[in-house]
């Protein structure tokens, strides 16, 4: 008997791709034994979204038109399934284009058939002129915009794309315009990762390389294309966008472009999709003309699956160069004279673009760094006791096996951190930044005036990427071994002032550094009328913006600072990249109520505020350029109260550190006293009587470095008393104290003031 | 005019549940009868939120036409996102609890959820939340229909019309349990019982569903650790009727005075309730626990027991509550039947 259930858990346990498509026919055939037309339905909707997302569509498009037959024999499915055969139908339209074997009649009665279910069902016609835009968009721009202005008339409905898609979509008609900034500041939500989906941002940033690499400007093409690729290796379904990876690769980067041929031919041997294939092989065929210059063969045996036959030598590089050619020629062929517009040949035959020159580069790059978000560079200086040499620094980076260019007075080098490349610039400073000046270095005067008395400063610019705290230790760790002589390092971005010991702290854990560490805060206001506004500093150099508020009190913005310190540090710690309408935090509303609920807080436009809230709104006296505030769905600041913003992350982060150092402690138990705290789980009846697990206490570590005698008494553990002997491990340790006197207690955050030459270098 | 703004800040004064509800209601009527469109969305919002959280989600049930015809008749509702939003947000509280009012048939559930999917897609959301209802609808009127939704439901992005993560986690876990699959329950509970994922009702929901699922197992030590743990949680709040239910079906087999002494102590909120749903549930649990106990009342309450049942399982096309009223049939034959 026909059993959907086991075939829905079937196919929804099984790898997406072949094996999942052969669950998905058994299925078929079995419901349609058994005649029960919703499941018939059910099942080839599914065949039908698994072959065009996880495959090459071709199975997809055979199943359709059967499946719109069965759809039309049964009215009674309608209500549930218009939805879904609307969705298939529409992954048609967007795939008919990639059929050759599909004549132009065929997509044009397949248009008018969607259009006409369209105003059936009540779907506007966005969806269908957005993929007439689409069919059209490459081998005939005047027809594509026509649709495009038609498309643009129609608000978003229920087949719409989803949104990431459409934006995707309208990215790529500007780029066919030539109008760059636009379309960066359309793809704006997608570069900043706020809309994606299955495909995209892989989709926008292979379109976004291929149009920079056709414009000349490859190191835009590049930067693009080391994102998409790190998305789709491996991946059949956007074999595409690895040809047009490829054919970038091999003009840029040649051995990344042969290894993703390598890697991909299989796929492009099974894959039914003649323009994926034909992009694949126009990618492939560049490769080869590459690579014919340089050798005469090549070897891999994952290129056993062509039909050339390799020699002894290896495969013959223009053998192989030949056969994609002809690949890509034939279906090329096929699509020109399909569309009855030479198109796809031509671009075969096309050569190389040139790149531009350094001027044009420099004028496009000012426009165009990697979208519209610019990360700005970060700035340091780091204060040295003794002068030292360029020459000397020069040497010392050759030391640790960094090649370095030296431009007359600039030292530019590459460090790699995390798998990602750090681009420095370094100088010998001529004169020395005024610390004195700077209202935001909140720094003792003793501290800024032995800064300023060190004999020799340089100045170094970097970008920061990857996560902000990792890179931060990175750069440090860098820093305190070039720089032995070093006494401060100065952020320039956030303008924070680091002592020699604090950044060898930093170099060496990784858990040390907090996010507050990383940014600044600057208030400024008047008294009359009462009005203080707050922003970050130093938060541009992760390509984030900066957050800021307006429009506090003096008896409450400490509330507000607050709020503002704990949503940055939050961003930082989790590398977030808050925008404009963009949830940043999901945090709890510890007002009144005292509940749990989660109450997101994100940056919204105050227009918006102001009509959900419009009296007694602190955003009535807001100044007029202010474009972010802090909105919270249920009020605004400061009805709000406090919001608690969750730091797991920092919590675990302190007691890494904690466990990290523990064996300093352990040194120093035998000079000084040291107290552990540590963790004690509660009983397991007593977990509803408590908001917690366990209970944590302070005991004094013993010599042995293993146990610890309570100093605290317990408050849910009745028989542990103060004096009582516990055990201490990593699997309990939550923090320590080193205690030299009762002025001076040291906590792992705050070890590295120990290190210099009058306490003993403990680490 | 009236202050609407004042209105509003004057409802915390007010203790939660019938007493609050009844404030928003006479807001209600002062918004209605100054044509205040904004405002008479924005305080039926509060009540249905208030009877849905606060309540027996029978006031919800009540305003909700009213509010939907609201929108439905007013464009400037329509095109403001923020009403739009929160409408989806009262309308997903709906599609849960309209199953649990047995006279509301299967076709006009259905019809609520398509209208729900509708406007979802209307607003360009994430169908996660529809699927996820559904399933929880489906697993108790049609298991093949709750496996399609299931899927659907894990495999689509949450957006801010989801539910929190922590029930996202506990459904998947909720429906692992119910198809028998153990140890992807506990996986997926897993950030749950670490406490990474909490919300209001969590832990205790989660442990619940553990805890019927080896009540059913007949695993009552597994199924007592699990109560341990629940029932200092859910003490004396009408709220979790249908986790009392459990308890007191467990306790029939592991502590019969214990589930007597609960069952006493919570009778009153099982009478005051006007969810059929969480009646039934409760009166599930207490049938077991008198019967063991050989109370008198046992006949009375499985009178209504039975019959409620009946309502539900005939409305649902299965025969889901009736396996939970004869859960121990087999263990001890002919013991509950009447």
């Amino acid at each position: 008997m026909f059993n959907p259930q086991e075939y829905v858990h079937k196919i929804n346990n099984e790898e997406h791709g072949a094996a999942r498509l052969a669950h998905i026919t058994e299925a078929i055939r079995e419901a349609d034994n058994a005649g029960q037309a919703y499941w018939r339905l059910y099942f080839r909707y599914e065949y039908i979204e698994e072959s065009v997302i996880y495959g090459d569509n071709f199975k997809g498009l055979l199943c359709f038109p059967e499946y719109l037959k069965i759809f039309d024999e049964h009215p009674e499915q309608e209500d549930e399934m218009s939805q879904d055969m609307m969705w298939a139908f529409k992954w048609l339209l967007g795939d008919v284009d990639d059929y050759y074997q599909i004549s132009l009649e065929q997509v044009e009665n397949y248009f008018s058939e969607f259009k006409q279910r369209c105003q059936k069902y009540g779907f506007s016609l966005r969806t269908y002129y957005m993929k007439q835009t689409s069919f059209w968009l490459e081998v005939d721009l005047p027809r594509a915009l026509e649709n495009f202005e038609k498309f643009k008339k129609f608000s978003r409905n229920r087949n719409s794309d989803c949104i990431a898609c459409e934006i995707n979509f309208e990215m790529e008609v500007l780029l066919r315009q030539h109008k760059e900034k636009e379309a960066l500041s359309v793809a704006e939500p997608i570069l900043t990762h706020r809309k994606s989906c299955a495909e995209i941002p892989h989709v926008t940033y292979a379109t976004l390389a291929e149009y920079y690499f056709s414009e000349g400007n490859f190191t835009e093409a590049e930067y693009y294309a080391d994102l998409c690729k790190n998305l789709i290796f491996g991946k059949p379904e956007f074999l595409k966008e690895l040809g047009m990876l490829m054919e970038i690769y091999s003009r840029i980067n040649p051995p990344e472009a042969w290894n993703l041929l390598k890697y991909h031919v299989n796929f492009f041997m099974k894959c039914n999709n003649p323009k994926m294939k034909m992009t694949f092989a126009r990618g492939a065929f560049r490769v080869m003309e590459v690579l014919q210059q340089e050798t005469e063969f090549v070897h891999s045996s994952r290129m056993n699956v062509l039909p050339i036959k390799p020699s002894e030598d290896g495969w013959r590089s223009e053998e192989m160069k030949q056969y994609f050619y002809e690949q890509a020629k034939e279906i090329a062929e096929k699509l020109d004279q399909r569309n009855q517009i030479p198109h796809y040949v031509p671009l075969l035959e096309k050569d190389f673009p040139e790149p531009l020159s350094e001027e044009k580069l420099q004028e496009q790059q000012h426009s165009s760094v990697h979208g519209l978000i610019r990360k700005e560079r970060a700035s340091f200086a780091f204060f040295l006791k003794n002068s030292v040499s360029k020459e000397e620094i020069c040497s010392r980076l050759e030391k640790q096996n960094i090649s370095v260019q030296d431009k007359e007075s600039y030292i530019f080098f590459t460090l790699e951190q995390d798998s990602k490349m750090m681009e420095m610039a370094m100088f010998k400073s001529e004169g020395k930044p005024d610390l004195q000046e700077n209202p935001l270095l909140n720094a003792p005067p003793e501290m800024i005036e032995e800064a300023q008395q060190c004999p020799e400063v340089y100045l170094f610019t970097t970008e920061i990427s990857g996560e902000p705290l990792k890179a931060y230790h990175a750069l440090m760790r860098f820093v305190s071994e070039l720089f032995p002589e070093l006494c401060y390092m100065l952020s320039l971005s956030a303008v924070k002032l680091y002592p020699a010991a604090m950044v060898r702290y930093a170099g060496k854990y990784a858990n040390f550094l907090s996010p507050q560490q990383l940014f600044n805060l600057y208030f400024s206001g008047k008294e009359e009328p009462d009005e203080i506004m707050g922003v970050t500093v130093g938060l541009s150099v992760f390509g984030m913006r900066e957050l800021e508020f307006v429009g506090a009190k003096q008896d409450t913005f400490q509330q507000f600072a607050k709020i503002i310190d704990d949503v940055a540090a939050y961003c930082v710690a989790n590398n977030a990249l808050p925008d404009e309408g963009q949830t940043i935090i999901p945090c709890y509303d510890i007002a009144e109520t005292e509940s749990d609920e989660d109450v997101p807080i994100f940056w919204e436009n105050p227009e918006k505020v102001l009509k959900h809230f419009p009296e007694e709104s602190i955003f009535q006296q807001r100044p007029e350029d202010c474009v972010t505030g802090i909105l919270n769905l249920h009020d605004i600041l400061p009805d709000m109260k406090q919001p608690k913003i969750p730091n797991s992350t920092e919590q675990s982060r302190k007691i890494h550190l904690a466990e990290e150092t523990f064996p300093l402690a352990l040194e120093a138990v035998k000079h000084v006293k040291v107290v552990v705290q540590i963790a004690i789980e509660l009983d397991e009846s007593l977990w509803g009587e408590y908001d917690y697990y366990n209970e944590l206490l302070w005991a004094k570590l013993n010599p042995d470095g293993k146990t610890a005698v309570l100093e605290q008494e317990a408050e849910t553990l009745p028989n542990l008393k103060i004096g009582d002997t516990v055990e201490v491990d990593l699997e309990n340790l939550i923090d320590w104290r080193l205690v030299l006197s009762e002025e001076e207690i040291f906590s792992p955050q705050e070890l590295w003031l120990l290190d210099n030459e009058e306490k003993g270098d403990l680490s | 005019m009236e202050d609407f703004q004042q209105i509003l800040r004057t409802f915390s004064e007010f203790e939660r549940g019938d007493s609050r509800l009844k404030r928003i209601r006479e807001a209600i009527v002062l918004a209605d009868q100054n044509n205040q469109l904004l405002w008479q969305f924005r305080f039926r919002y509060e009540y249905i939120e208030e009877s849905v959280f606060c309540g027996d989600r029978y006031c919800a049930m009540i305003m909700f036409p009213e509010m939907l015809s609201l929108y439905e008749k007013n464009t400037s509702l329509q095109e403001d996102a923020y009403i739009s939003h929160n409408l989806l947000f009262c309308f997903k509280w709906i599609v849960e609890a309209a199953p649990e009012f047995p006279n509301i048939s299967r076709e006009e559930i259905e019809s609520y959820f398509r209208l729900f999917r509708k406007m979802l897609l209307q607003q360009g959301k994430s169908l996660s939340i529809f699927y996820m209802k559904r399933c929880l609808f489906y697993m108790q009127a049609d298991p093949a229909l709750a496996a399609v939704d299931f899927y659907r439901f894990r495999d689509a992005p949450l957006d801010d019309i989801s539910d929190g993560k922590a029930f996202y986690q506990d459904q998947v876990a909720k429906y692992y349990l119910s198809i028998g699959e153990e140890e992807k329950a506990l996986a997926a509970a897993e950030p749950i019982f670490t406490g990474k994922l909490t919300a209001n009702s969590m832990p205790q929901i989660t442990y619940g569903d553990f805890c019927e699922y080896y009540l059913n197992q007949k695993n009552y030590s597994e199924a007592m650790r699990y109560a341990n743990m629940i029932e200092p949680k859910i003490l004396n709040d009408p709220y979790y009727l249908d986790l009392l239910s459990v308890l007191l079906s467990l306790y029939s087999v592991t502590d019969v005075p214990h589930g007597m002494e609960l069952f006493e102590k919570h009778k009153v909120f099982y009478e005051n309730s006007r969810n059929p749903w969480l009646k039934m549930l409760f009166a599930i649990g207490a049938y077991h626990v008198l019967h063991s106990a050989g109370d008198e009342r046992q006949e009375k309450l499985f009178q209504e027991v039975s019959e409620a049942v009946e309502k539900f399982d005939t409305r649902n096309g299965t025969t889901y509550y009736a396996k939970k009223l004869y859960r121990f049939n087999d263990e001890k034959e002919g013991i509950f039947n009447v």
